[in-house]
């Protein structure tokens, strides 16, 4: 079994953590420490000035940017040479805007250039186990004890709490089954037990999967910043979702014609509002048909706005409602949105009485008018949803979705796998992998559930 | 004061006795072997078999450290297979038939060709020490023997009690005497002991049974030994038979449950999940109509069959009727019934890795005493209880395995970082490099240990260096070789390529096998075994996996370099539970490594005792400067 490892914190990797309180201040302090301080600075940090060499205890003005190259936040940051630094590692110390959503930005900006949210306390145990804190020791001592006393307690909490443990529990449940039948196929080869085969096994892990990206997108954090806004556009054939589409993305993806249907598939395209990316989904109109492929396409509609997380209805304002106009709003109520009046470039003769109360924003695809209007809505949108972001939880979120992330990274490759006839033996190394990381997330560790899995499910013993 | 004086005493001659005696006298330290029937050393209480999944690779590291486990399996045996093929190398394992008869004859030749090695029938009725350290042992005949080194490995016989349906009576095995008088005096010297349950099924006589319905199981055409250093043939001269229960059987077996020893609650001892009674299967797996039973011969001399499936303690009557219910078995005459034993063990955890007991210095156990099941794992302990104690009579530092050098390193920590709750056995499962504890390489991994503890002697560690040559060539010979293309081995089977691959890159492909590639000779290489071939293939094709695997070695090594002084003093840290003080106080886990696989200890409490560890030696090194 695997217990045991995981729970050493190891004390040469790169870690990373805000520094100051939780919430909305002037000035907040993002400290990385940790062999990967220096690249990672290198990567995302473009001081204002000419490009030199970090010089240590220099406080250098610039910006701080993400993975795309994008820019997050300005900032100003010192380096710390190992071993002259709180840690005795190499230190990076942004000094960044007080404002969570961009300083976890950044966090996860770090983090996916392989560092890691440090533990409380982490920080203080590095400048001990490199020395660093001879003088202070005492002093060390009671805050270290504190901090990992107030992390068991928390994990306490959490597990009493329970909400995401909950629902993991199902995820580690189902995932240990999944390798208790593998581990019996292996340990007991020679008794009568039935092994599934690689296409089940693999149909299995792929539930999890299912599982787990749900749990994935409620984690308002994870959600926002790693997956964007999902945004989808939904009207009756030819109301001219893909002209909007292609306006609000500026780009010609989507082929527009004059026939109605041509738009079979969904279409994607992400752009940033105010930071976060939002991915927009042009759909195929929703309507009754019998044409097959197109047919197809309706049915990817619908499965795109389950998903989605705001809407914009398209109706055509040159024309009264219909019965399709008004299935269209019949699905979209289950999602918020907005109502698009597009064609107001035509003489106008849709009625608007008995409209639902969402906002309207009258526009014309073709033309651009209305569209300075229809932006800041969906800007109001998503900055709506930020504000959710900004309390104390937000970092355990990010930590949360990282796990997972890193569960669903190690799933896939386990059915991968599976799919190509991989020797089980092999293919447990990666299912054992994310086993050990649901710990991280129900806080408790994983043991002897294997053994007992097996004995419970199986008659093992000739 | 002593009547005679070894180095070394082994009380116990079964599979752990045998291994630790043949190690300590090997190492060159007098060693006596006690055991109560000098006529039954090396007896196989239950089954005829040696080896099986994971016990076989433990046979495999028994024989690569220098035991003689494997080589008395390999002339012993009488059917061979590898288990497993249908997987990866990693998880193969050898198992054999073994003629028991034959077993013991070879296992006790074996021994008597040992130099310093001395066989002595005499019960062994109490352990002497003077001031915690061992100093001898008495004997039921009054002589007292001194030694500096005790290895005790009492099997089922530490007050056995065996049950058959409503009877009981005191034995070790059925038809032997329990040691009593031996477990009394240990309960006596302060260790945490329980009692465990183990049970065999009824043997038939040959004669009086109807093969013709069964399904025959044979030997492999080429069959794999356990030592590397077997050079004669390998015979397969039985053949096994499978039947299965049913609905009937069952009813039988649930009508009489009340007559189960298990059941009616005079069983207090807990037995193992993995090897159940036949009456545990019945009641715990309800909706399976039928169960397997393999028949297999006890010997080639001898018309004695074991029951394998059938294990019981149900009464004699009713153990007739089931086997009177079977197809091929109604008219099968019982040579001995089935029966359950309860024996004495002590927490593992009363030990260190060394084997030797915490509290009394000098004093090793190994095998079921120490709550493990299987010959394999009691072999495997009394090699390691006989090394260590060698190596404390030598005044050397214990050899200690660690969990990724060997199936041995991970039973030894299991046992005494977590102790046991039913009779431990060894899965693959367990390991956690399963990976790279493979038969194969088990030689790689710890002839050269063997060597260095005197266990190795120049012979075998000949045998060592020829084969580590040959596939040192072997693996050469690919990396160097060009592939002939248009080779008829590729065009017939329609094998393309665009360019010409390096033979390394042709064997990454999943429809290409090394060993057809010899077979067809695509590639020309010397004699070399099969499972050689095939695990040099594996390490080529599943390269990514293996060195995942290597990096969780390097952390586990990491970890265990952050040694915990033995005389740590857990309750002065502050932010330890009670619990957990009391757990790690306990245990004395010997590294951070240890530590953190104590069931319960919480990663927060390893990080504290991290972070005191680190101030501890801090301080200590300001105080040599200073």
């Amino acid at each position: 079994m695997r217990e045991g490892l995981h729970k050493i914190v190891p004390t040469d990797d790169t870690i990373i953590a805000i520094s100051t309180p939780p919430g909305h201040s002037g000035i907040g302090i993002i400290r990385i420490s940790g062999p990967g301080a220096v690249p990672i600075n290198q990567r995302f940090f473009k001081a204002r000035g000419p490009l030199t060499e970090l010089s240590p205890r220099v406080a250098v003005v610039g910006k701080w940017s993400d993975i795309a190259g994008e820019d997050i936040d300005q900032v100003v940051v010192t380096f710390f040479r190992k071993p002259s630094s709180y840690t005795g590692e190499d230190v990076i110390e942004i000094s960044a805007h007080g404002n969570p959503f961009s300083m976890n930005r950044i966090v996860e900006t770090v983090c996916s250039a392989g560092a890691r949210v440090a533990n409380p306390g982490e920080f203080t145990l590095r400048a001990v186990v490199h020395g660093k804190l001879d003088l202070l020791q005492a002093e060390a001592v009671r805050e270290f004890v504190d901090a990992q006393t107030d992390l068991q307690a928390r994990t306490a909490l959490r597990q009493l709490e329970g909400s995401v443990s909950k629902r993991v529990e199902p995820v580690k449940q189902k995932l240990v089954e999944i390798i208790a039948h593998l581990e019996a196929g292996i340990d007991f080869a020679e008794d009568d037990v039935d092994v599934p085969s690689n296409a089940s096994a693999a149909r299995d892990i792929h539930s999890i999967e299912g599982m787990l990206d749900s749990l994935q997108r409620t984690f308002g954090y994870g959600k926002i910043l790693a997956k964007g806004l999902k945004l989808v556009i939904l009207g009756k054939p030819n109301v001219g979702k893909s002209s909007l589409f292609n306006r609000l993305v500026a780009a010609d993806r989507a082929i527009v014609t004059e026939v109605p249907g041509t738009t079979r598939d969904v279409l994607t395209e992400t752009i940033s509002i105010d930071g976060v990316p939002v991915r927009f989904a042009d759909t195929a109109g929703m309507h009754e048909t019998a044409d097959p492929v197109e047919r197809i396409g309706v049915t990817r509609s619908l499965e795109t706005l389950v998903d989605s997380d705001f809407g914009l209805v398209v109706l055509d304002g040159s024309s009264p409602l219909d019965a399709s106009d008004w299935t269209v709003l019949g699905k979209a109520s289950r999602i918020p949105h907005l109502i698009v009046i597009n064609k107001t470039d035509l003489p106008q003769s849709i009625e608007l009485d008995g409209l639902n109360g969402s906002r309207r924003v009258p526009v014309s695809a073709k033309t651009g008018h209305g569209f300075d209007e229809l932006q800041e809505s969906l800007r109001a949108f998503v900055v709506a949803q930020k504000s959710d972001l900004v309390d104390d939880s937000i970092l355990t979120s990010a930590r949360q979705f990282d796990t997972v992330t890193k569960i669903l990274q190690s799933l896939g490759r386990a059915r991968e796998s599976l799919e190509s006839q991989v020797p089980h033996e092999m293919v447990l190394l990666d299912l054992y992998d994310a086993l050990a990381a649901t710990g991280d997330l129900t806080g408790e560790v994983v043991t002897e559930d294997i053994l007992s899995k097996i004995f419970s499910t199986f008659c093992i013993g000739k | 004061m002593f009547d005679e004086g070894y180095d070394i005493v082994v009380v116990g001659a079964g599979h752990a006795g045998c291994e630790a005696a043949h190690a300590s006298a090997r190492i060159g330290l007098s060693t006596a072997l006690y055991t109560m029937n000098a006529d039954l050393i090396a007896q196989m209480s239950c089954n005829p078999a040696i080896g099986g999944i994971a016990k076989g690779h433990l046979v495999r590291e028994i024989d690569a450290l220098g035991g003689i486990m494997g080589l008395a399996a390999d002339e012993a045996g009488i059917q061979f297979r590898l288990l497993n093929t249908s997987r990866g190398p990693a998880v193969w394992s050898p198992r054999a038939q073994a003629d028991k008869a034959g077993y013991r004859y070879v296992m006790r030749r074996l021994l008597e060709r040992t130099p310093n090695l001395f066989i002595k029938q005499a019960e062994v009725i109490e352990i002497l020490f003077e001031n915690n350290r061992v100093v001898g042992i008495e004997l039921l005949d009054g002589r007292r023997v001194s030694a500096q080194a005790v290895v005790l490995t009492t099997g089922t016989f530490l007050n056995g009690l065996i049950h058959i349906g409503e009877k009981r009576f005191t034995a070790g095995r059925n038809g032997e005497p329990a040691s009593v008088a031996l477990g009394n005096s240990v309960r006596n010297l302060g260790f945490e002991w329980g009692r465990l349950k183990t049970g065999t099924p009824p043997r038939l006589d040959r004669r009086t049974i109807d093969f013709s319905t069964f399904e025959e199981q044979q030997g492999d055409s080429q069959p794999t030994p356990f030592s590397f250093r077997t050079v004669q043939p390998l015979l397969n001269r039985i053949a096994c038979y499978i039947t299965y229960t049913d609905e009937r059987i069952h009813n039988v077996i649930r009508n009489n449950m009340h007559r189960s020893p298990l059941y009616s609650g005079h069983i207090q001892g807990v037995g193992p999940r993995y090897c159940p009674s036949i009456e545990d299967k019945v009641v715990k797996f309800r909706d399976k109509d039928r169960h397997q039973i393999v028949l297999e011969p006890e010997g080639v001399d001898t018309h004695e069959i074991y029951v394998n499936g059938l294990s019981t303690s149900l009464p004699i009557d009713v153990q007739r009727e089931i086997l009177s219910g079977m197809k091929g078995l109604e008219s099968a005459q019982m040579v001995r019934p089935g029966y359950a034993i309860e024996y004495d063990f002590v927490q593992p955890t009363e030990l260190q890795a060394s084997l030797e007991t915490k509290k009394a210095a000098g004093l090793f156990f190994a095998g079921q005493i120490n709550g493990t099941t299987g010959y394999e794992e009691a072999a495997a302990q009394g090699l390691m209880a006989g090394i260590n104690a060698s190596l404390k009579v030598k005044k050397q530092p214990p050899l200690l395995l660690d969990r990724a050098d060997a199936y041995i390193g991970i039973m030894v920590d299991d046992l005494v970082t977590k102790g046991t709750n039913e009779p431990y056995r060894m899965f693959t499962s367990r390991a956690e490099f399963r990976l790279n504890l493979r038969i194969d390489n088990a030689d790689q991994r710890l002839t050269p240990i063997g060597r260095r503890v005197g266990l190795v002697n120049d012979d075998h560690w000949q045998v060592f260096i020829d084969r580590s040559g040959r596939i040192q060539r072997l693996r050469e010979r690919i990396e160097t070789t060009r592939v002939d293309t248009m080779h008829n081995y590729f065009i017939s089977r329609g094998i393309d390529f665009r360019e010409r691959p390096s033979f390394v890159a042709l064997l990454r492909r999943p429809d290409v096998q090394l060993e057809g590639l010899i077979a067809e000779g695509v590639i020309e290489t010397e004699q070399v075994r099969r499972e050689d071939i095939i695990a040099l293939e594996t390490s080529i094709k599943y390269e990514g996996y293996l060195r995942q695997q290597v990096r969780e070695v390097e952390k586990l090594r990491r970890a265990e370099s952050k040694r915990i002084p033995p005389d740590f003093d857990y309750a002065s840290m502050p932010g330890l539970s009670r619990e957990i003080v009391e757990k790690l106080t306990r245990i004395r886990p010997q590294s951070i490594a240890q530590a953190s696989r104590i069931p319960g200890i919480t990663p927060a409490s390893i990080s504290i005792l991290l972070f005191h560890l680190e101030m501890q030696r801090q301080r200590r090194e300001t105080e040599n400067v200073t």
